[in-house]
């Protein structure tokens, strides 16, 4: 049963970059709630922003305004509680699969054996049973991704974050992972926010879509997806909830 | 590879050699030099089998290792560190990296007469001119490999957890290393290649020393052989570089596709 | 201006170090001079003219030998890296060779052309061909495959290919290689002429030198590290332009 805590809340998140051509505000007054063990996605054109407001929420980056605040305090760095899936070509090519998992076990000082263990569940647990050993370089993009996000669970972060994860895949491998997030997240019941410029994809993947604008970046409104899963792409009521999203983010672009 | 690959394999770079050998003798016919000037490959073949039963030039060579191996090391420990405070600090690299590269191009034989005035018949002037040598380029190196370290590996790092001491030791250094251990090979060429100018400062001993020695004497062949023992063992050491490089950077995207 | 101001630290330390070393015993003067004794012998060499003829005789040396390396080096480096036959013909060859310092190669040189330019630029050619070579190969090596792929639907000439796309794409790493080729080819010459010339900033070092002229070796010193930074910053004047940016990015 999903909790109706709210975990995460963006308020009036605003960037804005310094250059020597003058200032360029990235974010303006991002305001959006979280709530615990929900699918939630951000949905906007290329340049809107939308991967700034998510190293914000990760803690990478500090915004020019407003704050984040997850379970009551105000986040001001990186941290093992908020994982994060980035495009592609994050993973350590020096270490295998396992090892790349591993590594947030390492920072966390647990035992060899005990790692081991986890990572090998967390790999079984993304399908790539038979690849610990591979090294980066001989994975495809797709299962380099499954390792991505093994990586960040191994964490049991509290929020994992996903910037457009599958938009460097084929479209194949894209409807693959799409499914197999779905069933990760219901397995664990992780809090996620995922980040993408499809609307297709935010539709299969999230509860609820937030539509943000071109620059510079503003949520625009949310829009509540309550298909039920597993959700059909060819069924009519999916083609109804794309329609109201895809003019939410006509009316966005106008604005 | 198939049997007459491999047959050209091994023979193209022995068809290099041969040309030199030809284009050598050929300038011996046509220039008539005295065997001073320019030994035949002969009286150079001789030479050189001369030196290779003699205890006293593996010495040599014993020695000038030894020299470039101390000033190689003292390189390493003294560039890698310099290369990791230049690319974190950005006050360090502003106070120190103009006089680097100041001296950076001032070659190691300019500094002979220092050398030799500041440590005499010490065998540390040796070794400070190998070091000079090798110094600069390890350090730059290292430089260059961490700053140009993917971000995203980096970001990575961060939301699982690390610190700055475990960004540098788990993150930054595993991924520069290519870019640093081939500025190390790079560093032990060079060294290596000063050993002649650092046999300079007053020594006595070493295959530099032996070949300058020959060349004062106007034993021009023994000369020549003692320049291709050098190469020979250049060129070695720069093999077993790329191999050691191969092996531990197999999972590194592109690999040098230089021989 | 901080960053200037922070980078000269370093200089001024070492300019403080000297002067109170050369200034402090009379041994230590005859080998080292001070600062103010070199700033005469340098203004008396540039109001004379000799500082000019002799920065001329050894530039055009070194440039020479640089030219003639660029010219032979660049073209082969190419090949070699495009062409698997020549690569493993002189491969190897050249690997030897490359170690031999330019040092030995240095009586050999003045035996053969005597002590003129011909042995400098000799030197100096040596000293640039294998930094060029280096470089020039490095560069046409690692060429995108894609690219080239890319190519072979325009075009089945090897001619065309290696014009329109192996040599812009090479270009930057000849010019890497001529630019750090010029540093060392400046360095070479001195320590060609050192060891043996007429003529010559090097020439002069040595000659004061050996008529213990301390100021003089210093302020020759001085005029390397100078013409060196000049002709450095020559070169990345000259390749910076749009022109360049171009095909350098």
């Amino acid at each position: 049963m999903q909790s109706s805590r709210r975990m995460l809340e963006v308020r009036e998140v605003g960037k804005v970059w310094a250059s020597r051509a003058g200032n360029v505000v990235a974010l303006e007054g991002a305001s959006f709630a979280v709530t615990e063990g929900e699918f939630i996605c951000l949905l906007g054109p290329s340049g809107c922003g939308k991967s700034t407001l998510l190293e914000i929420v990760a803690g990478l980056l500090e915004p020019t305004t407003g704050e984040i605040v997850m379970d009551g305090e105000r986040v001001r760095e990186a941290s093992p509680e908020r994982g994060m899936v980035f495009q592609a070509h994050a993973l350590f090519p020096w270490r295998t699969a396992r090892e790349n998992v591993e590594f947030g076990l390492e920072m966390r000082r647990i035992d060899r054996a005990q790692r081991q263990r986890l990572a090998e569940q967390l790999i079984a647990l993304v399908g790539l049973s038979g690849f610990e050993e591979s090294l980066p370089r001989e994975l495809s993009g797709g299962m380099c991704q499954r390792v991505a996000v093994a990586r960040a669970l191994a964490n049991s972060p509290k929020v994992l974050l996903m910037d457009e994860p599958f938009g460097a895949l084929d479209a194949q491998t894209r409807e693959e992972l799409q499914r197999e997030i779905t069933r990760i997240w219901q397995e664990t019941r992780t809090t996620i926010i995922f980040v993408t410029h499809s609307v297709p994809e935010a539709v299969i993947l999230g509860d609820r879509i937030v539509v943000m604008t071109g620059r510079p970046g503003r949520i625009h409104s949310t829009i509540s997806n309550l298909l039920p899963r597993p959700r059909d792409a060819t069924s009519p009521e999916f083609g109804a909830t794309m329609r109201t999203v895809y003019s939410a983010l006509e009316d966005a672009r106008r604005a | 590879m198939n049997a007459s690959r491999r047959i050209v394999a091994y023979l193209a770079p022995i068809t290099g050699f041969l040309v030199l050998f030809l284009l050598w003798e050929a300038a011996i016919v046509v220039f008539h030099p005295a065997t001073v000037v320019l030994p035949t490959p002969w009286q150079t073949l001789r030479a050189l089998l001369s030196m290779a039963q003699s205890d006293k030039v593996w010495a040599d060579i014993g020695t000038s290792l030894f020299r470039v191996a101390a000033g190689f090391a003292i390189a390493i420990v003294a560039g890698v560190p310099i290369g990791i405070a230049l690319a974190r600090s950005m006050f360090f690299r502003e106070v120190l990296a103009p006089t680097l590269e100041g001296f950076r191009f001032v070659i190691p034989f300019a500094w002979i007469p220092i050398a030799s005035l500041w440590f005499g018949l010490h065998e540390s002037g040796k070794v400070f001119i190998t070091w000079y040598a090798a110094f600069f380029v390890i350090a730059f190196q290292t430089e260059a490999g961490l700053r140009q370290v993917d971000e995203r590996l980096v970001k990575a790092a961060k939301t699982l957890g690390a610190g700055s001491r475990a960004l540098l030791r788990k993150v930054y250094l595993p991924a520069a290393a290519p870019m640093i251990v081939t500025g190390l090979r790079l560093g032990l060429s060079f060294a290596w290649i000063s050993i002649l100018a650092a046999e300079l400062v007053n020594a006595k001993a070493g295959i530099g020393y032996f070949t300058m020695n020959a060349a004062d004497f106007f034993r021009s062949d023994q000369a020549f052989a003692a320049m291709a023992v050098i190469g020979v063992i250049g060129f070695l050491m720069d093999r077993a570089f790329r191999l050691l490089e191969r092996r531990m950077f197999a999972w590194h995207r592109s690999t040098d596709a230089i021989q | 201006m901080r960053r200037f101001a922070l980078g000269t630290l370093v200089p001024f330390a070492v300019l403080a170090a000297w002067w109170l070393v050369g200034a402090s015993s009379l041994p230590a003067r005859s080998v080292i001079s001070t600062p103010p004794e070199v700033v005469m012998a340098l203004a008396r060499a540039a109001s004379s003219g000799k500082l000019w003829t002799d920065v001329a005789v050894s530039l055009v040396r070194a440039l020479g030998g640089w030219a003639a390396a660029l010219v032979l080096a660049a073209p082969l480096g190419i090949a070699m890296a495009r062409v698997v036959a020549l690569r493993r013909i002189l491969g190897p060859v050249l690997n030897v060779l490359r170690p031999i310092s330019p040092v030995a190669w240095i009586p050999v040189a003045i035996l053969w052309l005597g002590i003129g330019y011909g042995s400098k630029v000799f030197i100096v050619g040596i000293i640039s061909f294998f930094v060029i070579l280096a470089n020039a190969f490095h560069a046409a090596a690692s060429i995108d495959p894609l690219l080239l792929k890319a190519v072979r639907t325009f075009t089945r000439s090897r001619l065309k290919t290696a014009l329109h796309v192996v040599l812009p794409a090479s270009l930057h790493g000849v010019v890497n290689g001529a630019q750090f080729a010029l540093a060392s080819a400046w360095g070479g010459v001195i320590i060609a002429e050192y060891t043996g010339a007429n003529g010559g900033v090097g020439y002069e070092m040595l000659h004061a030198a050996n008529l213990f002229l301390p100021a003089q070796v210093m302020a020759n010193m001085v005029i390397v590290a100078i013409v060196g930074y000049l002709l450095n910053a020559a070169f990345t004047r000259a390749v910076r332009t749009d022109v360049g940016r171009k095909y350098l990015g």
